[in-house]
């Protein structure tokens, strides 16, 4: 299974804006990425809200279960989301 | 003697914890990751003699840095007797997930919730008695830098020592997942594949989630097992077998706290504010370039207040001396090697290092850090790093010792070998003082900002140059901001003072030896050997023969090389012996060049000894270039 198999409904969690509420449809398996994720707390299911994005493809600065956390672009491309 | 270890995730205060007994050993910041190596030490408690062990916070028992990995090997490979889960309670479901994987150690464990104001900050109440019932061990409550249950804390540590009680079987999982790790774990056991200090229970987890650290010497008879366990659990849920228990964790953690907890709406903070300012798009660059020149200001602003006034002591002395004393003799020249030693350390290095260092702890504890890693991820990309390597190369602006080994935060090799190489580029405190004491004092400020700037270009060029020699991909950045802190002063004073210290038993004694051990050389004369010996080097850069031995003994330590420059022109009147070119060269050079012998200490120890000879090479050769091409940009400047 790849990740395009799961589910083209969603969207990239690195194009959404400021202030956003979303749930995590699925986190591209590669990299590790996932594993990371699982071991902060956060996974398919949950939902998170945008805290701040930066210009020049910065970071993003989401808010999950109560923690911030600030990702990469390359790996905000790789998280799909759903508005809540 | 009893052995406790204090176990917990990346900035959950398990340092201030440790420092709240064992007084400030171990340095604390409000960044996760502080702790990249554990630190030990003998504490009285109530008339018990007690090892405790301040470990590298770990978010799980799978390691993804070197730094976690080091906190989970001394979990599986000491005699520990008793484990201190040390929470941040406001991010609590988050860390049940640590402590769920910690009660399978199967050793006698309790849980400290600590941050308490932080979580009612939050409008997060917990019932602590639930939990500890939920969980089947003991829970207590602190508030570690005000030591708030610290004295509790302990005293059920003790208790706990003497019962020697470990946890009942963990919480289990749904029954399907349990049926499998309970198979696995039986077989694993049945065919003496588990290792002494890791219960089978927690083995089977670890396997079934893909930790191949797990797998230990036996990887090619138990491959094929796991490989059959995780295959029944994805067939029986439809996801991968580390999804699962990553799920059942992550369920049963959140179960749990809506079980202790309850949440009110906190009003809004001034800190999310604050926050959103310091991290806007445009605001928060801003900001960041205002709070370094800001802090330039600062230090030099302090520095060049105390400086003058001290340097005139100690002249006074010195000209005293020559005049009670032939001033060829022995005695002479031993009294005004030490004395010199002496006011370089009172009236150089003092005055810049005290601001700076304070200035470094308030800025570390109050949490900016990772917002500076948030801010600069961008920036760190096109160098090929990214924002979590920013935080070594600040680090680097203090020492570059524990800024090397700060790199263990970083996952991949490549990156913490071009992290650690910025890192020995950064200026460190020492360097600092040799740029302000001699070049912001004789020359002004805006020359030593100067410094800085051309410092900057040479460890993004550098950074892009490595990056480009080492094209992997780095895999970006996962990094925790937590949450602002206003850090208590008498930390901030004790943690100047652990940094402090460390320059005056250690680097000033050497500073005083040094430069008496240059005066004799000059009273004998053998110095001006030395420097015929450097004659290609001082001669190319166009300085003075006679500062050949003060960069010998800059890589003992670079505070040296101004004062043992003091020492050898023979006079603090810098700008009666040196031109304006040559303070610039001089200090460029200082700069750039070959790391101080601690620094190649740290360097091999992370690195390796070849790359470290590499990196010497290097910075040998870019000071010499830099300080080369200062000199020809002087001269054509002069020649208009």
């Amino acid at each position: 299974m790849t990740d395009r198999d799961k589910g083209s409904a969603g969207r990239l969690l690195h194009g959404m804006k400021e202030g956003d509420h979303l749930r995590i449809i699925g986190i591209s398996r590669a990299h590790g990425i996932r594993q990371q994720l699982a071991q902060m707390g956060i996974q398919v299911g949950d939902t998170i809200q945008v805290k701040r994005r930066v210009p020049f493809g910065g970071p993003i600065l989401i808010e999950a279960r109560g923690t911030s956390i600030a990702l990469s672009k390359e790996y905000a491309e790789r998280i799909k989301v759903e508005p809540v | 003697m009893i052995k406790i270890a204090l176990v917990g995730q990346p900035n959950s205060g398990k340092s201030t914890l440790f420092n709240s007994v064992a007084g400030y050993r171990s340095l604390t910041a409000n960044f996760p990751g502080a702790t990249v190596s554990y630190t030990r030490s003998r504490v009285y408690l109530n008339g018990t003699v007690a090892e405790l062990v301040d470990l590298p916070g770990t978010y799980s028992l799978t390691a993804f840095s070197p730094a976690e990995a080091a906190a989970r090997e001394f979990l599986h490979t000491s005699e520990i007797d008793v484990v201190v889960n040390v929470v941040d309670t406001s991010v609590m479901p988050r860390s049940l997930e640590l402590t769920l994987q910690l009660i399978d150690l199967g050793l006698p464990l309790l849980v400290c919730l600590n941050m308490m104001d932080e979580a009612h900050r939050k409008g997060i109440q917990i019932d602590p008695q639930k939990l500890s019932s939920l969980l089947g061990v003991p829970v207590v409550t602190t508030i570690a830098p005000e030591g708030v249950g610290v004295y509790d804390l302990f005293q059920k540590v003790l208790q706990l020592q003497k019962s020697q009680v470990v946890p009942s079987r963990g919480v289990p999982f749904h029954r399907d997942t349990e049926d499998v790790i309970g198979a696995l774990a039986a077989r694993l056991q049945e065919d003496g594949h588990v290792p002494a200090r890791i219960p089978s229970r927690l083995l089977a987890i670890k396997l079934l989630e893909g930790d191949d650290y797990y797998l230990g010497q036996n990887a090619l008879e138990i491959r094929q097992l796991v490989e059959e366990a995780r295959r029944r659990l994805t067939d029986s849920r439809g996801k991968l077998a580390d999804e699962v228990i990553h799920s059942e964790r992550h369920a049963l953690s959140m179960k749990m706290f809506e079980q202790v907890a309850t949440v009110s709406k906190p009003p809004v903070d001034f800190r999310e504010r604050m926050d959103a300012l310091l991290t806007h798009r445009v605001w928060g660059y801003v900001i960041l370039f205002a709070l370094l020149v800001g802090f330039f200001w600062l230090v030099y602003g302090v520095g060049a207040l105390l400086e003058p006034p001290i340097l005139r002591i100690f002249e006074k002395s010195i000209s005293r001396l020559g005049q009670h004393l032939n001033n060829s003799g022995f005695l002479y020249f031993s009294l005004r090697g030490i004395l010199l030693g002496l006011s370089g350390g009172m009236a150089i290095v003092l005055p810049y290092l005290t601001p700076f260092l304070i200035g470094m702890a308030f800025l570390e504890d109050v949490g900016y850090l990772p917002r500076v890693a948030f801010l600069m991820d961008a920036f760190m990309h096109r160098v090929g790093l990214h924002g979590v390597a920013i935080v070594p190369a600040i680090l680097g602006y203090g020492c570059n010792v524990p800024a090397v080994m700060a790199t263990r935060i970083l996952q991949s090799k490549r990156d913490r070998f071009i992290a650690a190489v910025i890192a020995t580029l950064t200026p460190c405190s020492a360097r600092m003082t040799v740029i302000f004491g001699l070049v912001a004092f004789y020359a002004g400020p805006l020359w030593a900002l100067a410094i800085y700037g051309l410092n900057i270009l040479v460890i993004a060029f550098s950074g892009k140059l490595l990056s480009a020699l080492m094209p992997e991909k780095t895999p970006g950045m996962i990094l925790e901001v937590p949450a602002y802190h206003m850090p208590s002063w008498r930390i901030v004073l004790l943690k100047t003072w652990f940094r402090l210290r460390e320059f005056i038993v250690i680097a000033w004694p050497l500073l005083i030896v040094g430069s008496f051990v240059l005066s004799l050389a000059e009273y004998r004369g053998w110095n001006s050997e030395v420097n015929v010996l450097l004659r290609p080097l001082t001669g190319l850069l166009g300085l003075p023969e006679t500062v050949g031995t003060t960069l010998v003994f800059g890589i003992l330590r670079k505070e040296l090389t101004l004062l043992m420059l003091f020492q050898a022109l023979g006079t603090t009147q810098v700008l009666s012996v040196m031109t304006l070119a040559q303070i610039m060269v001089f200090t460029l050079f200082v700069t750039f060049y070959i790391p101080c012998v601690a620094t190649v200490a740290a360097l091999t120890k992370e690195i390796g000894w070849k790359m470290m000879s590499l990196v010497v090479l290097y910075t040998l050769f870019s000071a010499t270039l830099i300080g080369l091409l200062a000199r020809l940009a002087f001269s054509l400047v002069a020649s208009i």
